[in-house]
């Protein structure tokens, strides 16, 4: 066993809360920029979250010189060099990205292309490629849960070449995150309860996993107690602002920590049950957690007990012998599960998400294989254990 | 806080003792030195070994097989001489002389010697390399995990179970007469290309 080593890294300024979106002006003035390009998609725009973010700026006394509405779910080189065009064509001098994980991964790459000039996004891709900070760059997340506003890697797709080009970069990380509950107020309560659970399961990924740090522990505990206290009554008030708040907090703080600690199987699963059977992200960890925190439970018994204490509070921690912990933890995990099935029809099972046929698994557990995410895992899988887990959670 | 100068750190006698110490020993950068000759010998056999199993374990042909045709695999250490290169040929890794020009079109690169020489002294696992985030990968993420799959194929089969258990996340179920012939066979293809390129 070597000694301990940890790096940590989050240089992004979070702007939370009650009239956050109204902060902006004065921000994009101390980075020296005036004409920001705002980066989003159709839905965020047809839902009305476009004109609070354009009326918030002009009341500020920032025009937005151009807009661009155009992402699709799955971003690709093509759309960003639309998006880089329509910034040059209107001489702007910033990137606002608002929406989710989409908008916020083709904005980094717009940024990656205005910034170093030219159309060739592929002479950028790979790691530590970028040597020089890029135009500022703010994110407004609409939903609260892939945690983008605070990493530093995007991922376009190449249409041509038919490949995803990965970007990691710390130049890629935002200048500015900003979390205000009117952007999240309207989204319905299936992707509330998905991507709540996409970001319980940064966190608890970043928790257990084999490059977890101190500092991206204290994120993490913080995002799951927020998550776990705050997802059943946002579902059953989807108007409490001050919840929607919370859950966009935890998302971030539980991206603070994976970017910090990285992910682990249930996203190696995950990306390949998302990339074969076409299951949202938010709802394929929904499934897969429990599953694979079973599997990890001998490796990580400590750590996973020690989540009970934010997943089911301070009472429930200390009735329960530390020795019986971890079993408990996966138990209000379950709970958790079946109780956003009640209430936003979030699949609890890979058979229930209707996308997943069972002769599928096997090409889903080779394809999980070929994941860097299955690296930080604190227990080795090939391809029998990924088939079992997958079998377990069907 | 005021660092010191070099005048006072000459007068403190602690300092001065460490410093004549390491002079004797071959100066502060002595460890370095080392660790420098066992990494660029390490790399030398992880390359050749591992051209050896592409020969003599069906496991690693049939990752093998999955690269494609010419790519060029390359582990090196930042700004400094250990390397080695394999290129994709066939069914086959073969290693790259030195004198060949190929740029990797896959590559894992440690941040610093000491990071390589952790590793590749069993002191820290690939793993824990990663997780620490000691070194940087170039190149398609599912072929460095194909490459990585390898690399603890051919550790778990050339190297004594004591030793493999610390390069490795988990030692796999390899029933020791399995382990043995795989090994032997490795070796012998190992002791083959030695004799060819000498």
């Amino acid at each position: 066993m070597s000694s301990p080593y940890f790096s940590f890294f989050c240089p992004v300024k979070v702007i939370a809360g009650f009239k956050a979106l109204e902060h902006i002006p004065y921000e994009l003035g101390t980075h020296g920029a005036k004409r920001p390009l705002l980066v989003t998609d159709r839905g965020v725009r047809g839902a009305g979250l476009v004109e609070i973010v354009t009326a918030a700026l002009s009341s500020g006394s920032v025009t937005v010189p151009a807009i661009f509405d155009d992402v699709p779910p799955d971003s690709s080189t093509t759309v960003v060099a639309e998006a880089a065009r329509l910034y040059r064509q209107n001489d702007c001098d910033s990137i606002v990205a608002v929406g989710g994980g989409s908008v916020i991964d083709t904005a980094k790459a717009v940024n990656i292309l205005v910034s170093e000039g030219g159309d060739n996004l592929r002479a950028y891709c790979g790691a530590s490629v970028l040597k020089r900070p890029l135009r500022p760059f703010f994110v407004l997340p609409t939903t609260s849960g892939t945690g983008s506003e605070v990493t530093s890697v995007c991922v376009v797709k190449d249409i041509e070449a038919g490949v995803k080009l990965p970007f990691v970069s710390q130049y890629l990380l935002p200048n500015v995150a900003v979390l205000d509950p009117r952007l999240t107020l309207g989204l319905p309560p299936f992707f509330t309860a998905a991507t709540a659970m996409d970001a319980l399961t940064h966190a608890v990924e970043a928790f257990t996993g084999l490059a977890k740090n101190p500092i991206s522990d204290a994120y993490a505990t913080a995002a799951i107690k927020k998550v776990a206290v705050n997802i059943v009554p946002v579902l059953t008030n989807p108007k409490d602002a001050p919840r929607r708040l919370e859950l966009a907090l935890a998302a971030t703080m539980a991206g603070i920590a994976f970017s910090n600690s990285m992910v682990g199987l249930v996203h190696a699963l995950g990306h390949s049950v998302g990339a074969i059977a076409h299951v949202p992200h938010g709802v394929c960890m929904s499934v897969l957690l429990p599953y694979v925190l079973e599997y990890n439970l001998d490796a990580r018994r400590d750590a996973i007990g020690e989540l009970l204490l934010p997943l089911a509070g301070s009472d429930i921690y200390a009735a329960t012998r530390s020795s019986e912990r971890a079993e408990k933890t996966l138990v209000h995990l379950r709970k958790l599960r079946d109780e956003l099935f009640a209430l936003a029809g979030l699949p609890r099972t890979l058979s229930e998400t209707g996308k997943v046929p069972r002769e599928k698994l096997p090409d889903i557990a080779r394809l999980a294989l070929d994941d860097g995410a299955l690296v930080t895992n604190p227990v080795e899988a090939q391809y029998e254990q990924a088939l079992a887990v997958l079998e377990r959670a069907y | 806080m005021d660092l010191p100068s070099q005048d006072q750190s000459a007068r403190n006698p602690v300092r001065a003792l460490a410093e004549k110490l390491a002079a004797s020993l071959g100066g502060p950068d002595a460890p370095y030195r080392a660790q420098r000759t066992f990494t660029a010998t390490m790399m030398h056999l992880m390359a050749s070994l591992l051209q050896a199993a592409s020969d003599a374990d069906p496991a690693v042909q049939n990752e093998v097989l999955g690269f494609p045709e010419g790519l060029v695999i390359g582990m090196s250490v930042l700004g400094d001489t250990p390397q080695m290169r394999l290129r994709k040929t066939g069914s086959r890794l073969v290693r790259l002389a030195s004198s060949d020009p190929a740029k990797p079109n896959l590559a894992i690169i440690f941040k610093h010697l000491t990071h390589a020489f952790l590793v590749l002294s069993f002191q820290e696992s690939t793993a824990r390399s990663f997780a620490n985030d000691r070194m940087i990968t170039q190149g398609d993420v599912a072929l460095a995990m194909r490459l990585v799959r390898c690399l603890n194929r051919m550790e778990a089969v050339t190297l004594p179970k004591l030793v493999a258990e610390r390069a490795l996340k988990a030692y796999p179920d390899l029933p020791l007469a399995e382990k043995l012939s795989l090994s032997v066979r490795t070796y012998a293809y190992l002791l083959r290309d030695v004799w060819r390129n000498r």
